[in-house]
């Protein structure tokens, strides 16, 4: 599926024709010319289960995102201020542990505080559908379960982050 | 464009906070996306305090990360007024142009130290080793005040020796297992490093590529200009094991000591 979307977007047949520093495919509109999209994926709190985390991060890496991994058990002060000193367009957390509510929302909570809350917030995991509508009222824009296809997720996120929805 | 970039370092010069650390990655961003305002940049803020510029570089997977971490958390405990920064570099795909960008996962017990600032960097299709915005990156940590700043190239082969442009000292990390004593005598790597350190020094081999190395910096493979050497003579190599918590101090000891000396 990840190299049939790649074909799509034009990356596969002409990728090795493309001369390497002009490789914008077009994905995103960057709010910056010359920019791209950059994103931090992590997980907070004290689950491990980490294999999601890492397909989420290389499916965007293939659509051209800049993914910055942050690995498992971590805090969300220490998430957020990561966010912000790599100037992330989104955070991406993955829960599996059930505390999703309390940490989505203190993460939301530190990036406003620190000014940040321009920062687009999705989530992953197993997150039943009634916190996901609890979660959306708290600021996250998007949250995907198990078994979401890799297009979806990407053209999700793509969409979140055309700069015409994004605060100045 | 112009108007931001002087608001961004209005704000970067002023307190420090919240505030001053978004408004210098926001400046990184520009700089990274546009690095050619970097002159624009070292024109309204001259004055920016020296820092000292070391690069880390060495094959991928001899430890560079993990290394870069400990010495950071060496740095720290040796003055814990000073703010650090680290560049971390890692390639970008040829085929998609995006990244995983994963050295900062090795340092996240820093993340929340305020004076320690990470920026993670994607080569962007720049060969060389390092990526066109690590200049304005380096200009910005300068202007934050940071004293030391870490640059943490990809992992390189043996024509990737752009971080020597970009460096005041170059540290050069190898591991055991990597190849022997002819590879050794190869160009590129061997002529840019100031120090080279054994990593990983707990496992088989290591001793080995230690001897194998300073003979080699003994005849004269080493830098040209000025060979990477201690004051006593011998040749700049140390054994470390980054995951052991080896040698770090004396691999800071020896950078803290050519800062001195007037490296720049």
């Amino acid at each position: 599926m990840i190299s049939q979307s790649n074909h799509e977007q034009g990356a596969g047949a002409d990728a090795a024709t493309r001369p390497r520093e002009s490789r914008a495919l077009g994905l995103v509109q960057h709010k910056r010319p010359g920019g791209r999209p950059r994103i931090l994926i992590g997980k907070p709190g004290l689950d491990g289960h980490d294999r999601g985390a890492k397909y989420v991060a290389h499916i965007l890496r293939d659509a051209g995102f800049e993914v910055i991994y942050t690995g498992i058990r971590r805090t969300p002060e220490q998430i957020v201020s990561s966010a912000i000193q790599e100037d992330v367009d989104a955070i991406g957390l993955s829960l599996l542990s059930g505390a999703h509510n309390l940490l989505f929302a203190k993460v939301i909570e530190l990036l406003r505080q620190q000014g940040a809350d321009d920062i687009v917030v999705f989530g992953g995991g197993t997150i039943p559908d009634a916190d996901q509508i609890a979660l959306k009222q708290l600021g996250v824009a998007a949250v995907f379960t198990p078994g979401t296809p890799a297009q979806t997720i990407v053209e999700t996120i793509q969409q979140l982050l055309i700069p015409a929805k994004c605060s100045a | 464009m112009t108007q931001q970039l002087e608001d961004l370092v209005d704000v970067v010069r002023g307190p420090v906070g919240p505030e001053q650390v978004r408004a210098a990655a926001r400046l990184m961003s520009l700089l990274e996306d546009d690095p050619d305002q970097v002159h624009r940049l070292r024109r309204i803020a001259a004055d920016t305090r020296p820092a000292l510029v070391v690069g880390v570089t060495g094959p991928p997977g001899a430890g560079k990360s993990t290394l870069t971490d400990a010495l950071v958390t060496c740095a720290r405990k040796r003055d814990k007024a000073r703010r650090i920064g680290v560049i971390a570099v890692d390639p970008s795909s040829p085929f998609s142009g995006g990244a995983v960008l994963g050295d900062r996962v090795r340092m996240m017990r820093h993340a929340t130290d305020e004076s320690i600032f990470i920026r993670s960097l994607a080569t962007r299709g720049h060969l060389g080793g390092v990526s066109r915005g690590a200049r304005g990156v380096i200009a910005v940590m300068r202007l934050l005040g940071c004293e030391i700043i870490l640059v943490e190239t990809v992992g390189v082969g043996q024509s990737e020796i752009e971080v020597a442009q970009l460096a005041d000292i170059v540290v050069i990390v190898l591991a055991p297992g990597q190849g022997d004593g002819v590879q050794l005598l190869k160009a590129g790597l061997m002529e840019i490093g100031d120090l080279f350190i054994v990593n990983k020094a707990d496992r088989d081999g290591a001793g080995l590529l230690n001897r194998q190395l300073t003979s080699a910096l003994q005849m004269g493979l080493g830098k040209r200009a000025t060979p990477g050497h201690f004051p006593s003579g011998a040749p700049a190599v140390l054994m470390a094991s980054a995951t052991e918590q080896q040698g770090i101090d004396e691999i800071m000891g020896y950078l803290e000591q050519r800062a001195e000396a007037g490296v720049s």
